[in-house]
């Protein structure tokens, strides 16, 4: 014969008996919360995009604040790596490397045109550069610009914590954007919106 | 004798001054003239003892027009607004002396041009590459380098899975 | 202290060992890897190996008109980014014999006499980081901030100028600019005391940059060094001084120089240079005239500008030395050539002769004393 169906009750009691393994997913967002508010940057400049990100964590735009200004000079301690300028031939071996170095978990920003596509050394028959981050390694947020002001830094910054905790810092941020203006739920399943 | 005219002066006594294959003027140095390539090191020298420093050497591709690479050597001094230019033509396939024994700056002025031209320097220490990544077979400066081989970075690859958690 | 034993005893070699420093190093100052051989503490032998930054300048110069060029410029050397490209927009001049207005040669000057004092800033709070102190450079990049803001207002960038036109600079100069100006120079000078305090009262700073990585002018001769690692070896060679151009025959500004040559003085030359910018400044926004700006409008962009045939050398002095661009035209809408003489190319190179036999930590002090950007180096 079959398995009896549970009744309603029988389902409440087996709910309430499971729900400490409910609990589990709470502290994976705990944790979630805590990795996003401690970002710690490899230090790791290419070219331009290094002074604007050197300059995000001086005084006057105090990355600090958002927990990302501890920047590691070894990849074994660091769990972000902000791409800032130029990928040339010669540097994309050593940037692979040196991703493969760093520990689980890890992201990457993309800062600046030449990381993303090539940038303003991007032109046909080019011989020395990689155009952009995604030919070798993944990339988790692009900021654009040449090169992308201090507060376009952090607004990628802030973006990779939402994709890392799946929910805002502040109030409107920039996924309501994304959802107000596509209608679509976005990459990062932010369809919870929480606050 | 440390005037730019007292260096020409110098160098025409000699006979170490070239005839110019074009008459492609130079301006911004108070002189410039065509050397022949072996007697480089010795007007190098000549130049050194009367107290210019080394400024720099380009690599410029005349392959079509002078069937060789036109080097441009340029050397300043400190206390006055003096630049003496020595230009010298190296054939195709030839090769150009090293000034590494006279300026040590050279060296690296040299690897670059042998890099990114093909042009060979005898006497050179360590003729090696200096910008391009180690084993690099083209040459990418020439006017007949319009575009680089087939390399890993050229397909799009997809980006592996990001990481969870 | 003793001196480290020569090496020719072959046996001395099993004690050294080689060690890579970089290309991801926190006082690299950007993609340079050292190979340094050492015995112990002491280096025996430095290898550069550079082009870890290398991005094509030369020959996107071949493949770009004269003014799609224009971008390029301050990647360059993108700390000095406004007086490379003015030395580009001057060289083209010269080159086609093209007239500046009197007001875009002063404003030139205002500009890139705020470019370098924003370099020079950025440099000692560097400096500074590679020893160890961390709050000058909180400091220093805060100043530079206020100038970044205000060449932002000119320019509308903060670090990769491209204003400079063939014929004069795209924009003007706003009607309360020099006011603003002034005010900026106010709390520069405000500041020289707080750093002389904050830095030179350091012992620490002086100890570990007194007497640390002397270059001797032979060294300087042969390798082409420029800049304030010359005026810290005593030579007063500065090509705002020695070939004047633009508008600076009209100012009085004076060279500083040292003789001890070691990392001190270098860092000294800066900030005496910094204050010789501020002299400069001040004449110049005094002086600025009335008029256009630009020459002619578009020439350069919508009129493919051809310059004669012929070969240019062209120098300028930027935060590092001395820059210079040769120039090669056959006549068409792109050049021939462009050459580009950075300053940090040979202040590395000589690094080579002059770090054998120091300490580690030492080396490191010189090299940061040097002030040189890889880019500019790889181009």
């Amino acid at each position: 014969m079959g398995l009896a169906v549970p009744t309603d009750a029988a389902l409440a009691r087996m709910a309430e008996d499971a729900r400490p393994f409910v609990r589990l997913a709470m502290v994976e967002d705990v944790l979630n919360l805590c990795r996003a508010n401690s970002l710690w940057p490899i230090t790791f400049g290419l070219a331009c995009c290094a002074i604007e990100m050197m300059a995000t964590g001086m005084a006057k735009y105090d990355l600090d604040r958002f927990g990302a200004a501890v920047f590691r000079p070894s990849p074994r301690q660091a769990d972000l790596m902000i791409l800032a300028g130029t990928i040339s031939r010669k540097m994309a071996p050593v940037i692979k490397t040196l991703w493969e170095q760093m520990p689980e978990p890890k992201w990457s920003i993309a800062m600046g045109g030449c990381t993303i596509s090539g940038g303003p050394f991007k032109y046909p028959g080019e011989y020395a550069i990689v155009e952009g981050a995604e030919k070798f390694m993944p990339v988790d947020v692009h900021v654009p610009g040449c090169p992308p002001r201090p507060e376009a830094l952090i607004a990628g910054i802030l973006r990779l914590e939402e994709k890392i905790k799946q929910g805002r810092r502040f109030g409107l941020q920039t996924s309501d954007l994304r959802r107000q203006t596509s209608g679509s739920a976005g990459d990062s399943g932010d369809a919870g919106g929480k606050p | 004798m440390t005037t730019p005219a007292g260096i020409v002066a110098r160098l025409e006594a000699n006979g170490w001054v070239a005839a110019a294959p074009t008459p492609h003027p130079m301006t911004g140095v108070s002189e410039s003239r065509w050397i022949a390539p072996e007697h480089l090191v010795a007007a190098a020298e000549a130049v050194k003892a009367a107290g210019y420093f080394y400024e720099s050497m380009s690599c410029v591709d005349r392959l079509e027009a002078l069937g060789g690479f036109e080097l441009v050597n340029t050397f300043a001094r400190w206390d006055a607004p003096a630049r003496v230019a020595f230009r010298v033509l190296v054939p195709k396939d030839g090769a150009a002396p090293s000034l590494t024994g006279v300026y040590a700056m050279a060296e690296w002025n040299e690897r670059e041009a042998w890099e990114l031209y093909g042009v060979a320097f005898t006497g050179h220490p360590n003729l090696t590459w200096l910008l391009l990544p180690e084993g690099t077979e083209y040459r990418p400066l020439l006017k007949s380098f319009t575009a680089p081989p087939p390399s890993p970075y050229d397909d799009s690859l997809t980006s592996p899975a990001p990481s969870d958690g | 202290m003793t001196t480290p034993t020569p090496m020719a005893d072959p046996s001395a070699l099993l004690d050294t060992y080689t060690l890579n420093m970089g290309p991801q190093h926190p006082s690299t100052h950007g993609v340079l890897r050292l190979v340094l051989t050492l015995r112990g503490e002491r280096l025996m032998k430095v290898d550069p190996v550079i082009g870890y930054g290398h991005r094509g300048h030369e020959k996107m110069a071949e493949n770009r008109t004269y003014a799609q060029f224009l971008p390029n410029t301050s990647r360059q050397d993108y700390l000095s980014g406004a007086i490379y490209n003015f030395a580009w927009c001057e060289a083209v001049e010269k080159l086609g014999a093209l007239a500046v207005p009197e007001r875009a040669l002063v404003a030139r000057v205002i500009l890139a006499e705020f470019n370098r004092i924003a370099s020079h800033l950025l440099w000692v709070g560097a400096f500074l980081l590679d020893l160890g102190g961390w709050t000058p450079s909180l400091y220093t990049w805060d100043d530079r901030e206020a100038i970044l803001f205000l060449l932002e207002s000119v320019t509308g960038s903060r670090l990769t100028y491209c204003t400079g036109r063939f014929g004069g600079l795209s924009r003007d100069l706003d009607a309360d600019f020099p006011a603003r100006a002034r005010v900026v120079l106010r709390k520069l000078k405000d500041r020289w005391q707080e750093y002389e305090d904050l830095i030179e009262g350091n012992v620490i700073f002086v100890q570990r940059a007194t007497g640390v990585g002397v270059f001797t002018k032979a060294q300087c001769q042969s390798y082409g060094v420029t800049g304030a690692n010359l005026r810290a070896a005593g030579v007063p060679y500065d090509v705002r001084k020695v070939e004047p151009y633009g508008a600076y025959p009209r100012f009085q500004f004076d060279i500083p120089t040292r003789t001890e040559s070691d990392a001190f003085a270098r860092y000294w030359v800066r900030i005496q240079e910094m204050k010789q910018s501020v002299r400069i400044l001040e004449q110049a926004l005094e002086q600025l005239p009335d008029g256009p700006v630009l020459a002619e409008k578009g020439l350069g962009s919508k009129k493919r500008l051809r310059l004669p045939a012929g070969t240019l050398y062209y120098a300028v002095e930027s935060a590092r030395g001395a820059y210079g661009i040769l120039l090669v035209s056959e006549g068409g809408t792109e050049p021939w050539r462009a050459k580009f003489r950075t300053p940090s190319y040979p202040n590395l190179a000589v690094l080579q002769d002059v770090m054998p036999g120091m300490m580690m930590a030492d080396a490191v002090a010189v090299l940061g004393s040097v002030d040189i950007i890889i880019p500019e180096i790889d181009r």
